[in-house]
């Protein structure tokens, strides 16, 4: 019997809402290594549509990890609501918690901190199944398989180490991971940023690809715009805590307002592309 | 493998994970794990006098590793020693090669902390590395790593890790003390855009092996190896078009435990012939200062 995740049900209006999100870290600073708050997300809202991809960007500390952590639920926000379709999960605790997780995953920057080094592929690409005790042991490997295949891995690897895999195929694991318990959301953090450049592209491909076969929504977290702008529907820029500027991702790029929105793009416009006939400065 | 890098000139060295880069620059430091066997000559320069690096004793190379040769890394958080001050660990270099007093070595730790731009120099040499950011850390290594004045400095994408902003700020220190104190730089990444800034020589490995080296305009105008090709198209553009897929190269690097006999780039490559599954093609001249190690590229069958 294949194992039942639930069907794809037919949403209308965003899959995701953040209303007024803020989160605080206690720090020690100065000559008597006094408390102080340090405000990691500061009045952050946004909403992302059934299916489609918003991008956070900004630079490294404006907060933009906090937000994918506190709407993943691995942190609990101060204050400040999280909607994932109709259910408010901002102070969800314990068992609702456990029921939001199929929902939402998350895919993090480095895959190999992220993995068991131990674990065989298909230990780590069925540990969620475990957790949310779906199946047999014979369905769940069914399920690895046809999971594997979904993200371009040759389910026959499926008992190799995952220290065997490169990096690129390690991030296509997470991916497989993160994809088993069929979430609506999936929130990629930095999912690109060790990966050599056609690798990069590799993934994209797969994640635009695996987008339109099952309907999913992405949340990106990146600090650079380039690879981002060819995925994303919106984009939203942080800085301090805050979000200083969203909209359609066009739009932003075509007209940036605020300052670190331009910067940003000049970065990318600069360092990010070839020069071959200017001299470096 | 053969290049070289004259006194001030930049020589970029490009490729996937696992295709040699960082390997090239630990044998030119001679820091490979043992039972690693160097093939060849590496031949350094000082003051006119050539010496090759690969004969030199234990203790002969290491007066050479960290004065005329240094190196900086990807993540300086790791390259750093976290329970020491950095004005310190800077110091501690400066003698392990000089014969000067404590107090000596700490104002030219203080002095190269100013070369690197940080703020405040004498305040910060008395921080520890997680006091600081990850731009301030890089260039506290690149101040251990130019204290002493080298002739060569090895970078193992040393921007990497870093914010694009902050990535630029580096890159733009690197050109001015290269032209300030005429240093040479072996500038590894796998990012070719960053390459395209900073140097004026690139050389592109694949597998272990170099396939392409020219002038950065040859390069990135004129590619010739269908690898350095396909490298440049899979390079993202702003551009908010999700109706094209991304460009990329089909297939994966081959491990280097299980090389096709050939070219390893065969397996990947829209141009391959009969010939390319069979034999390693030599490095051979497609332009003034510009070689490739492609068949059908050097027989002038360019597309």
């Amino acid at each position: 019997m294949p194992i039942d995740t639930g069907s794809p049900e037919k949403i209308h209006g965003p899959l995701l809402r953040v209303r007024a999100l803020e989160k605080k870290y206690w720090a020690r600073r100065g000559a008597f290594r006094r408390r102080v708050p340090l405000l990691a997300a500061s009045k952050v809202s946004f909403e992302i549509p059934h299916g489609k991809t918003l991008a956070i960007v900004g630079s490294s500390g404006s907060g933009k990890s906090t937000v994918a952590r506190c709407v993943a639920r691995i942190e609990k926000p101060d204050s400040g609501e999280i909607w994932i379709k109709d259910r408010q999960v901002a102070q969800a605790s314990g068992k609702e918690l456990m029921s939001l997780r199929p929902d939402v995953q998350l895919v993090f920057q480095d895959p190999s901190t992220s993995m068991n080094a131990r674990f065989s592929a298909v230990q780590t690409i069925e540990e969620p199944l475990l957790l949310q005790h779906r199946g047999s042991s014979e369905e769940r490997r069914t399920r690895v398989a046809e999971l594997m295949k979904e993200v371009a891995l040759q389910p026959e690897w499926m008992d190799r180490g995952v220290s065997e895999f490169s990096g690129g195929q390690k991030q296509r694991i997470a991916i497989a991971r993160a994809l088993a318990l069929k979430p609506k959301l999936l929130i990629l953090d930095e999912a690109f940023t060790g990966l050599d450049l056609s690798t990069q592209a590799q993934i994209g491909n797969l994640l635009l690809e695996l987008q339109a076969a099952h309907t999913l929504t992405y949340l990106l977290i990146a600090h650079d715009l380039t690879l981002v702008s060819r995925m994303a529907d919106f984009i939203a820029v942080m800085s301090n805590g805050e979000i200083v500027e969203q909209g359609i991702a066009q739009e932003v790029l075509a007209s940036p307002v605020h300052a670190q929105t331009r910067a940003l793009i000049s970065a990318a416009q600069g360092l990010r592309s070839i020069s071959a006939t200017q001299p470096s400065s | 493998m053969s290049f070289s890098i004259p006194r001030g000139g930049v020589l970029g060295l490009v490729g996937e994970s696992g295709s040699g880069k960082s390997v090239t620059s630990l044998a030119i430091m001679r820091l490979l794990p043992p039972g690693a066997t160097v093939d060849g000559d590496i031949r350094f320069e000082v003051n006119g006098k050539a010496t090759d690096l690969a004969a030199l004793n234990t203790e002969q190379m290491r007066a050479l590793r960290g004065s005329r040769i240094s190196m900086i890394f990807q993540e300086p958080m790791t390259a750093l020693n976290p329970v020491m001050r950095v004005g310190d660990q800077i110091a501690e270099a400066v003698r392990a090669h000089n014969d000067v007093s404590k107090k000596e070595a700490r104002n030219r730790a203080v002095e190269a902390l100013t070369e690197v731009a940080i703020n405040d120099p004498a305040q910060r040499a008395l921080d520890y590395p997680h006091q600081l950011s990850g731009g301030m850390r890089q260039r506290v290594m690149i101040a251990m790593a130019i204290v002493n004045r080298p002739e060569l400095l090895i970078a193992d994408e040393p921007t990497t890790a870093l914010d694009v902003t902050v990535q630029q700020q580096i890159l733009d220190l690197l050109t001015q003390l290269r032209k300030k104190f005429g240093l040479a730089m072996l500038f590894i990444s796998h990012d070719l855009a960053v390459v395209s800034h900073v140097a004026d020589q690139v050389g592109v490995m694949y597998a272990g092996t170099l396939v392409e080296l020219g002038s950065r305009e040859e390069i990135f105008h004129a590619p010739a190896h269908p690898y350095t090709r396909g490298l440049l198209e899979a390079v993202p553009t702003l551009k908010s078009d999700r109706a094209q897929r991304l460009r990329t190269i089909d297939g994966s690097v081959p491990p280097l435990t299980a090389l096709p006999p050939g070219c390893p780039f065969d397996p990947r490559c829209n141009l391959r012939v009969e010939t390319c599954s069979r034999d390693l093609p030599p490095l051979e001249r497609v332009g003034p200062s510009h070689w490739a190690r492609c068949p059908v590229v050097n027989n002038g069958g360019r597309v």
